[in-house]
């Protein structure tokens, strides 16, 4: 594959600003938890992109992928933590839309 | 060829990441962010990152959208009942909200292609002419071997905190003898 | 473009091999049950009752197509799919023999790809499988089909870690993740060097899992159907209902070629370290062949598990179990 870096930045930027805006327009936690998946996502293709640009066949550049391992198990541990404490609110108030948990005394 | 198969992943993962921002209903969005990354994982291939899109199909497509999945399900938030709640236009709902956030994914988002844009003419001229070696990018023996001295640290607390994670979301998740959440040990 | 067409054929000749399999698999399911239970079981279509499965796809392809009311058309659709290709698209990196030389034609190995990451091919690919469960009970809007994709979805992540860990055995051992490397190392003539002799209790915890990630008995909890009514797929008919079927059994057959692959050496025959491929082939089949049989073996003998004591038995029992066999193989593998 030819196509030049800036193009897979570019997709990493549009794609991390959707997250953004997911992030910040939806109300259901669960989306709102998608969204930051999304954003990650994003930054994984930057070092990908990073990655293929500075690798040469000799030497392979391996920070880029370990960077991208290492994004993908703690975007794993968030996932995890996210959705236990989605159930645990939603015993709670049985919702998780983020306007009932705007008040942190009940 | 190689490269239109790039432009069409690039495609769908933009019009998927858009869907699960706009769908009203959870397991739409799931859907639609398991196949986003599903185009990434390609996008991966074809850049020649082997492993790292197996590593994205195993972790992202088997196990956390299957948890996205499984608590969208385990809450009945599918959105088959009419008195859901995003069930009004999801991105509109609250206007001054919506647009004060989308303001600010478009200013970011500019501002990142802009810069992007601009400063491709100082990036550093390829030395490999972009086009993977036989065993791609990141061949497994020099991955490993990196990974196990001089990320040796990061590796163990990575280990450490998904140790953590563990126990936390256990407690956090049995508070009251009732269902737990999926991959999780049930009493 | 010779190498093409010879990938196209293999390609072709192995996807019509697996169809075949899988079909003749639900007949083999039916006429081994009924010689369980003396009964006659099919023998109606064709001699021995062989044509059943055609006549089978002949009546899903006519029978009408529901679409329960208040269901998510789009994903109810998407189900079926999702379960059958991830099933067969995993058959790709299975090695079936070695150098194929047909007509003084080299047609290199029997298998569509060796890749590289083979195992890590299958087990990702694989694990997508879950999604046609879990999607399909959903879309169904129906209380019955709810519970088996949410049981579906817990059960298989479940056990997959326990695969995973004891697929890590494997690989540690070989130094490889390529199946064909995997197999080549235990193709040494003599059967003792099978994983099967120095992984005894990965083998065996290997084989359970692949039940309860197939969804079979006694851990096919997505159907159950004293408890609910056909699980997952209760509102499925026609074509649709097929392809949950054809995914099913494609998902047995691949599990029975990996587990013969892991650890029975995979094409490697006893005694006879080069052997011509069709007898490597004849031997691949003969292991794969039983460990199919098992799973119709183990569904009309065994009752069926309680949902609790399959997650008791994941995570409390082949998890730890699994973590210990990859601590002491690591062990061993530093120290020699």
């Amino acid at each position: 594959m030819s196509v030049p870096t800036e193009h897979l930045l570019a997709l990493a930027a549009i794609l991390f600003a959707i997250g953004v805006a997911g992030f910040f327009t939806r109300r259901n936690l669960i989306v709102v938890l998608m969204s930051i998946e999304l954003m990650l996502n994003a930054a994984n293709l930057t070092f990908v992109a990073g990655s293929r640009l500075h690798s040469s066949t000799g030497a392979v550049q391996v920070d880029g992928p370990i960077f991208v391992i290492f994004i993908i198990a703690v975007a794993a541990v968030e996932a995890a933590v996210g959705l236990a404490l989605v159930i645990a609110l939603y015993r709670q108030k049985q919702t998780v839309s983020l306007d009932a948990f705007a008040r942190l005394e009940d | 060829m190689v490269d239109l198969l790039f432009y069409v992943a690039a495609l769908v993962a933009v019009l998927t990441a858009v869907g699960v921002v706009l769908a009203r209903n959870p397991v739409v969005s799931v859907v639609s962010l398991l196949s986003c990354f599903g185009s990434l994982a390609v996008i991966y291939l074809l850049a020649g990152f082997q492993f790292l899109a197996a590593i994205q199909i195993l972790v992202y497509g088997g196990a956390i959208m299957v948890l996205f999945l499984f608590v969208v399900m385990l809450l009945n938030l599918g959105g088959l009942n009419p008195e859901d709640e995003d069930r009004d236009d999801p991105l509109f709902h609250d206007r001054r909200r919506s647009a004060g956030g989308l303001a600010v994914a478009v200013a970011l988002g500019s501002a990142s292609l802009i810069g992007i844009l601009r400063g491709a003419r100082h990036l550093a001229e390829p030395t490999n002419g972009l086009v993977p070696p036989e065993e791609g990018f990141d061949a497994l023996p020099a991955l490993a071997e990196a990974m196990f001295t001089r990320y040796s640290l990061p590796f163990e607390a990575a280990s450490v905190l998904l140790l953590a994670t563990t126990v936390g979301v256990m407690v956090l998740a049995k508070r009251q003898r009732s269902i737990p959440p999926a991959g999780e040990e049930r009493s | 473009m010779n190498d093409f067409l010879i990938i196209l054929i293999k390609t072709c000749v192995i996807y019509g091999c697996l169809i075949g399999a899988a079909a003749l698999m639900t007949l083999a399911e039916r006429k081994f049950s009924a010689w369980m239970q003396l009964r006659y079981g099919p023998n109606r279509v064709g001699p021995w009752g062989l044509l059943q499965p055609l006549a089978d796809g002949v009546k899903f392809i006519f029978k009408e197509e529901l679409c329960p009311d208040g269901a998510n058309p789009w994903i109810f659709r998407l189900a079926p799919i999702l379960s059958a290709v991830p099933a067969m698209l995993t058959v790709a990196v299975i090695p079936f023999a070695g150098d194929v030389n047909l007509f003084g034609v080299d047609c290199g190995n029997l298998s569509i790809t060796d890749l590289d990451i083979g195992v890590l091919f299958l087990v990702a690919i694989g694990g997508l499988s879950v999604y046609g469960v879990i999607l399909g009970g959903w879309a169904s809007n129906s209380k019955y089909s709810l519970l088996g994709g949410l049981r579906a979805s817990a059960q298989m992540i479940s056990y997959e870690l326990s695969l995973i860990l004891i697929i890590l055995c494997v690989v540690a051992m070989t130094g490889s993740l390529d199946l064909r490397a995997i197999t080549e190392a235990q193709n040494t003539g003599n059967p003792l060097s099978w994983n099967v002799f120095s992984q005894p209790l990965a083998f065996v915890i290997f084989v359970i899992a692949t039940f309860a990630e197939t969804n079979r008995h006694p851990f096919d909890f997505a159907e159950c159907e004293p408890e609910l009514v056909a699980g997952f797929h209760t509102e499925y008919s026609s074509m649709k209902f097929a392809l949950f079927f054809l995914g099913e059994y494609c998902a047995m057959i691949v599990m029975a070629c990996l587990t013969t692959t892991l650890f029975l050496g995979g094409y490697s025959v006893p005694f006879w370290e080069d052997a011509p491929w069709f007898v490597e082939l004849g031997s691949f089949c003969a292991k794969a062949g039983f460990f199919a049989f098992l799973f119709i073996w183990v569904r009309w003998t065994l009752p069926r598990f309680r949902f609790d004591q399959l997650m008791h038995l994941g995570w409390k029992v082949f998890l730890p179990l699994a973590l210990a066999n990859l601590l002491v193989t690591g062990a061993v593998i530093s120290l020699a």
